[in-house]
């Protein structure tokens, strides 16, 4: 079983505060574990192998520090147990390249950092419903 | 009898230039001739008046040489090179005293007997020529050489007349010095035209120096030859000392009045200059060592000439490389061939001596001095540039004579020098002499170098009478160092623009580069912007969200204030975004329906919603146009959304989206009637970056503009705009 938590790996804290946020609002019944940079990000999934620990959803950004978005996405998808688990691009860039590359590495979905806090809490909710969508 | 076949049957003035001169089988009778096989030394040939000398009952021909010459003498012929005459001996005939002259030529040994009238000492001449060489060797100018050149012959030869005779580009010849007994006419400064002496005659005095006719009256000697092949084969005489002359050349003599002449030709670089003539009105001959003397001061008039005139040449060519360094510079300077050419202290004009010069440059033109009018040069230069040229360059001092349409041209441009700049024969240099009138003088008419007589055959003139014409379209000649100098600018004015060339290349590549970095560096810092305003605009949302009951109504308004300036400040972000983003795009036509888009459009943004009081018209005769889809859709996005923008205060706002037709091209617009603007005042400054006409009335970024004609301009379309204060805007663009 997948506990009810998603993965941020997300090193802007102000984007972690607003986003937890939100998903206090929107979706309470969700926890959100955060992480700020990519080596611990690598390091926390390789010591959660167990299915009950593993999470819903990932979001990673791809500008974080020490290993980045895109570096990590490949090994997540080296990890068995992380196969299956929708993973979400979050970039503050819309670069063409960056986009096609995240998806050939193995992303589910790929969206620009929305403007501001209200695009935030339109843009969640609606990654969630996709997340439902995908695990039926 | 030795007459050839060979020899044409009527030599006419018509095919006198056919004339085979050099086998005319003939000898001037004041000398003998013998030849014979350079190997067997059996005798071939001989002139008739051997016999003079030798019994006649003896047989000359078919003998050996041994009969008539001592061992001694033909062992020096034996050595002999081909074309190659001996030192000459004396020897003793019916003792008389006789100077053999041999030479070698064709596999012939050909030996001349020449009457030796005194005792003549051969150093004697080599003496008096020590001493005129030191006076030729002090004279300064070419004409002095030549007047003095003339004065000492006529003083130790004593010709009636002697002249200098100086050949012209085209053959005709000019008496430049002359010396004469005082009773006769002068002919100095006649001039005669080049059929007077014929290509071949000119041919034969490049091999030969000096020439005699000793009696233009005395009838020639045939020459005999052995039967057989030697008939059919006359003997060449381009070398002997006393071949007779063409009848057509004593017939010329003789109505000149000239009983008899030598001929000295004076050789610069191995072309015939010129040719020292001496004519005189009763029979004379000269002997060999005076015609040796006659070629040896012949010489040095010709290697003071070539001297004189190289060192001419040589001061020219400094100055005007000295010019032309100085024209360099000041172009190198600022990079400007085109005006640097023509302005200023040093200019193209310098480095020749022409009157008037223009340049060419990327179809742009610009002249100095005297020249054509623009037009005219420019239909000179593609008309020679269509010519056929050598090595792309074209001069002649009567432009006329050549391109008779120009010949309305001659006084600004009778003289004409033209170098393209690459063989494209697109740029040019030009350069233009004025015309001079000169009087010609010729030694009778030109026009009519022959007479028909008895309706048989043409006879040369028989009038020399002074002719004299004036002619125009012509200008002063150029000179050797002028077109040298003419090609060199040429060189360095192609190696400067193609260092230009260059210089641009590099700096449109650190250019581009600067770009790219600007590009980037505008990208990301709109990217990173984004973040903390997210935050600004963040926290200010939770503040109105979850604070606002502890604060007071100025903290509220403040809260929405901060709201408001991160939305704006979001908005800017996205325009200059999308401003790079058009910037690095590349385009990528197709076919597309832009009624189509344009409906799509208003349905995306929501204009039904947002501005309810605007009708919006899009005509059915929108057509299907070839652009890039999604850049054309940005430029219809931003006309529209500032037509909805600046209409929306209007009454009844109104927007027009079609199609018009402007000289058979189709012109897409956007229509408003809202505030519009002063468009002859603003036209320039609407679609300046950043730059706006209005206030914070109507939010904006000034960049919307600047994307669309960024985006035509990359079509290679065209923008127009209609506008004035209070009736609206009418934005116009083509695709293509």
């Amino acid at each position: 079983m997948r506990s009810n938590y998603i993965l941020a790996v997300e090193d802007d804290e102000n984007d972690i505060t607003l986003m937890k946020r939100i998903f206090q609002k929107q979706m309470p019944d969700y926890f959100i574990k955060y992480i700020s940079d990519g080596e611990e990000a690598l390091q926390y999934l390789r010591s959660t192998k167990f299915k009950e620990e593993l999470p819903r959803l990932i979001l990673l950004d791809i500008k974080i520090p020490k290993v980045n978005g895109l570096e990590l996405l490949k090994n997540i998808r080296l990890i068995e147990e992380y196969k299956s688990i929708p993973v979400v691009m979050l970039s503050s860039s819309d670069r063409e390249d960056e986009i096609q590359l995240s998806y050939h590495l193995g992303a589910n979905s790929y969206i620009e950092k929305p403007k501001t806090f209200t695009d935030l809490s339109r843009t969640l909710p609606a990654m969630m419903d996709y997340w439902i969508v995908y695990n039926r | 009898m030795g007459n050839s076949s060979l020899y044409p049957k009527e030599v006419t003035l018509t095919n006198c230039d056919k004339e085979p001169i050099h086998i005319l089988g003939k000898l001037q009778s004041c000398g003998y001739l013998i030849a014979a096989d350079a190997e067997s030394h059996h005798i071939k040939y001989c002139s008739e008046n051997i016999h003079e000398l030798i019994d006649k009952d003896k047989d000359v021909l078919g003998e050996k040489l041994s009969i008539f010459f001592d061992a001694e003498t033909l062992e020096v012929c034996a050595e002999l090179e081909d074309e190659e005459k001996a030192i000459p001996q004396k020897v003793l005939f019916n003792e008389k005293h006789f100077l053999l002259i041999a030479h070698k030529h064709a596999g012939n040994l050909v030996l001349e007997l020449e009457p030796l009238q005194t005792e003549e000492n051969p150093y004697k001449h080599q003496i008096y020529l020590s001493t005129i060489v030191s006076e030729l060797n002090a004279a300064e100018s070419e004409q002095e050489m030549c007047d003095l050149t003339a004065s000492l012959i006529k003083e130790y030869y004593d010709y009636d007349r002697v002249m200098v005779y100086r050949f012209d580009e085209n053959w005709d010849g000019i008496v430049v010095s002359e010396e004469k007994e005082p009773d006769m006419e002068s002919w100095l400064g006649l001039r005669y035209p080049a059929s007077d002496i014929p290509q071949q005659a000119r041919k034969l005095f490049l091999k030969q120096g000096v020439r005699i006719i000793a009696d233009v009256k005395s009838k020639p000697v045939p020459i005999q030859a052995l039967s057989g092949e030697e008939q059919k084969n006359p003997i060449d005489l381009t070398h002997s000392e006393y071949r007779a002359s063409s009848p057509i050349h004593i017939e010329y003599l003789e109505n000149m009045g000239v009983s008899a002449s030598l001929t000295a030709a004076i050789i610069s670089k191995g072309n015939l200059w010129g040719l020292i003539a001496c004519h005189h009105n009763a029979p004379k001959f000269i002997s060999y060592y005076k015609r040796q003397s006659c070629k040896y001061l012949t010489q040095v008039l010709s290697s003071r000439i070539i001297l004189s005139s190289a060192n001419k040449a040589l001061l020219k060519v400094n100055e005007s490389a000295v010019l032309r360094n100085k024209l360099l510079e000041k172009i190198s300077k600022d990079w400007d061939v085109l005006n640097g050419l023509v302005h200023g202290d040093y200019t193209m004009l310098q480095v020749t001596d022409a009157q008037g010069g223009a340049v060419l440059l990327d179809g742009q033109l610009r002249t100095i001095g005297q020249t054509p009018d623009e037009e005219e040069i420019k239909k000179l230069i593609k008309t020679l540039s269509r010519s056929d040229l050598e090595d792309n360059f074209y001069y002649s001092n009567a432009l006329g004579k050549d391109f008779k349409e120009f010949e309305a041209l001659k006084a600004k441009a009778s003289g004409v020098f033209c170098i393209f700049l690459s063989s494209a024969r697109k740029d040019a240099l030009i350069w233009f002499k004025t015309e001079k009138l000169e009087t010609v003088n010729w030694a009778g008419n030109p026009e009519k170098p022959v007479i028909l007589e008895d309706d048989v055959r043409l006879s040369p003139r028989k009038s020399f009478d002074k002719w004299s014409v004036l002619q125009d379209g012509h200008s002063e000649p150029w000179a050797d160092y002028e077109i040298a100098a003419g090609q060199a600018l040429k060189q360095d004015i192609s190696e400067i623009i193609l260092e230009k060339y260059e210089e641009v290349k590099a700096l449109n590549r650190k250019l581009q580069s600067a770009y790219e970095d600007l590009e980037t560096f505008s990208y990301s810092v709109a990217h990173d912007l984004r973040a903390p305003l997210r935050g600004i605009d963040g926290f200010a949302q939770i503040i109105k969200e979850d604070y606002s009951d502890v604060l007071d109504d100025f903290g509220k308004s403040s809260v929405d204030t901060i709201i408001e300036s991160a939305d704006r400040m979001n908005h800017l972000i996205d325009d200059i975004l999308q401003f790079s983003r058009v910037t690095q795009a590349t385009l990528s036509r197709t076919n597309f329906s832009l009624k189509e888009v344009t409906e799509e459009l208003v349905r995306f943004l929501n204009v039904s919603r947002d501005f309810p009081k605007t009708e919006i018209k899009i005509s059915e005769a929108l057509p299907v146009v070839n652009g890039d889809p999604k850049m054309t859709t940005q430029i219809m996005q931003n006309l529209l959304t500032n037509a909805l923008k600046y209409s929306a205060a209007a009454e009844k706002p109104l927007i027009e989206i079609g199609v018009e037709d402007i000289h058979g091209k189709p012109f897409y617009f956007v229509k408003d009637n809202g505030i519009g603007f002063d468009a002859e005042r603003h036209r320039a400054r609407i679609f300046k970056l950043f730059s706006r006409l209005v206030g914070k009335e109507y939010p904006g970024s000034g960049v919307g503009l600047t994307i669309v004609k960024r985006i035509i301009k990359k079509h290679n379309g065209k923008l127009k705009v209609r506008s004035s204060p209070g009736k609206g805007s009418t934005f116009l663009f083509t695709l293509e």
